[in-house]
């Protein structure tokens, strides 16, 4: 039985090896064997980029080798896939290589879409690459004071960012001295602070003590040097513009027209591609309507790599995929506090603590040992 | 009121001080430290080598070699530097010792080359 796993972010990373682990009799004998087709060598932990932007941690402290952190019975390329052809069972390669397989799981990711919005990649700050997060990070040591916007495009990646970046800038303000010279403005394209209800009630007092005005249901339309114009006609001006930009999957996956905005159609509980048995989807290449955050695809992965493992032994799958997501959230003030859900479970966050920023900050640097299945 | 403060209260204060006492930065380096641990352990616990050699290592064979080692390094540092040449060697190899240590060494080698 041949396993190929597309992509080596996250969730790949960790199918892969949880795989590895569960079949490692078989891929000892070799009755069956797993592939990783991954478009770097290396393996960035991307929530680092939110930490790297207000100078929490380094760019060094982002990235090993993928081929350190997969187990060692894993067949890893760095060879992106080009073209998939489902009916036939099989994947080309940029390398013009022809790679068959029994079961597929495409997990390429997503990317940041600022070029979606006119004027919002020129004219605005961001975090979700190593050059926006460094750029970002200088623009702010630069920053002596006035008008802050915080504006998120939809749909976005990690629903806890447009939230932890506006504490984080307050704590950065207030550590330089210059707090009382900023005038903070959060917007959201929903009417609350946050998508979740009961983190948008917890976050909107939180605001409030802090000073920081926000306006809801503002979804950008265009921006214009010093000035981000909604769809709903209303505008803020700024000094300096901190976005969440929209997202979208990647590319070939749009080019391959296997979803639409580059998100593949997915089932919810067995995470397969809707219409495909052998296809599987994970983390921010599918369309569900959950957070695109990293332990989303934890959580799947976990639930993939059980049932794929069930299906080689056994010819079946085990278990459903709940739904479930735990996203920390940095409220600033080295506190922070967690939301987690699942499809039947809404979140319910609790007052920050010392205690669990430091969990986080301790989780940034045992991130690995999670990718290698670990914890 | 007593003075004297009970234990949930002297529990919370050391709590309050190690919360104090810590920062961001030593919490990363923890976090760090953990992390390889974590992968060390993972290596290890599922090499079957190391179970191996780890298993070897509880036998007297084992303690026996390790012995033998020490004994060979002392040994070879406190004697005097040989004469060499074909005498030299000669008297080596008559000793009953090094033949034993030879065919050990060959039985080794026959062993790697099946």
């Amino acid at each position: 039985m041949h396993i190929l796993v597309v992509g080596g972010g996250m969730g790949g990373t960790i199918l892969a090896n949880n795989l590895a682990r569960r079949l490692s009799g078989e891929l000892e004998q070799g009755s069956s064997k797993i592939t990783m087709l991954s478009a770097s060598d290396k393996h960035m932990y991307q929530p680092g980029l939110l930490y790297v932007a207000v100078g929490k941690m380094s760019t060094s402290e982002l990235y090993r080798d993928q081929k350190s952190l997969l187990e060692s019975s894993i067949d890893f390329h760095v060879d992106p896939v080009e073209k998939f052809d489902l009916d036939n069972n099989s994947v080309t390669t940029k390398s013009g290589k022809k790679i068959s397989y029994d079961i597929l799981c495409i997990a390429t990711g997503s990317r940041g879409h600022a070029e979606g919005i006119p004027g919002l990649a020129e004219n605005s700050c961001q975090f979700y690459t190593e050059a926006d997060a460094v750029a970002m990070y200088k623009k702010l040591s630069k920053f002596e004071g006035g008008k802050v916007v915080v504006a998120t495009g939809v749909p976005h990646k990690c629903p806890m960012s447009p939230l932890e970046i506006t504490f984080f800038l307050i704590d950065y303000f207030k550590k330089r001295g210059i707090w009382d010279k900023v005038d903070l403005h959060y917007t959201y394209p929903i009417g609350r602070v946050h998508s979740l209800a009961p983190v948008a009630e917890w976050a909107a007092p939180e605001f409030d003590k802090e000073g920081v005005t926000y306006e809801t249901l503002f979804n950008m339309k265009e921006v214009v040097p010093g000035k981000v114009i909604s769809e709903e006609d209303s505008s803020a001006e700024f000094d300096l513009l901190v976005t969440v930009p929209p997202h979208k999957g990647m590319q070939v996956i749009e080019d391959n027209e296997l979803g639409k905005g580059g998100f593949i159609p997915t089932d919810k509980k067995k995470l397969n591609m809707e219409g495909r048995d052998n296809v599987f989807v994970l983390g921010d290449t599918t369309n569900l309507p959950i957070s695109k955050a990293g332990s989303t695809a934890h959580f799947e992965a976990e639930a993939l790599g059980e049932n794929i493992a069930a299906i080689v032994q056994m010819g079946e799958p085990v278990r459903d995929y709940d739904g479930k997501v735990f996203c920390f959230i940095e409220a600033g003030d080295g506190k922070a506090t967690y939301a987690m859900f699942d499809y039947n479970n809404p979140p319910n966050p609790q007052a920050p603590t010392s205690g669990l920023h430091w969990f986080k900050t301790a989780y940034n640097r045992m991130y690995w040992a999670s990718a290698r299945g670990i914890i | 009121m007593s003075s004297e403060i009970t234990i949930q209260q002297q529990v919370d204060r050391f709590m309050q001080g190690a919360g104090d006492a810590l920062t961001d930065d030593t919490v990363a380096r923890l976090g760090f430290m953990m992390n390889e641990l974590l992968i060390i352990a993972d290596r290890v616990t599922r090499n079957k080598n190391i179970m191996k050699l780890l298993e070897m290592s509880e036998t007297k064979d084992f303690a026996k070699m390790l012995d033998a080692m020490s004994v060979a390094f002392d040994s070879y540092k406190e004697s005097p530097a040989t004469s060499g040449g074909i005498g030299g060697m000669l008297k080596v190899m008559s000793d009953p010792n090094v033949q034993g240590s030879l065919k050990l060494l060959g039985n080794f080698s026959k062993e790697l080359n099946k």
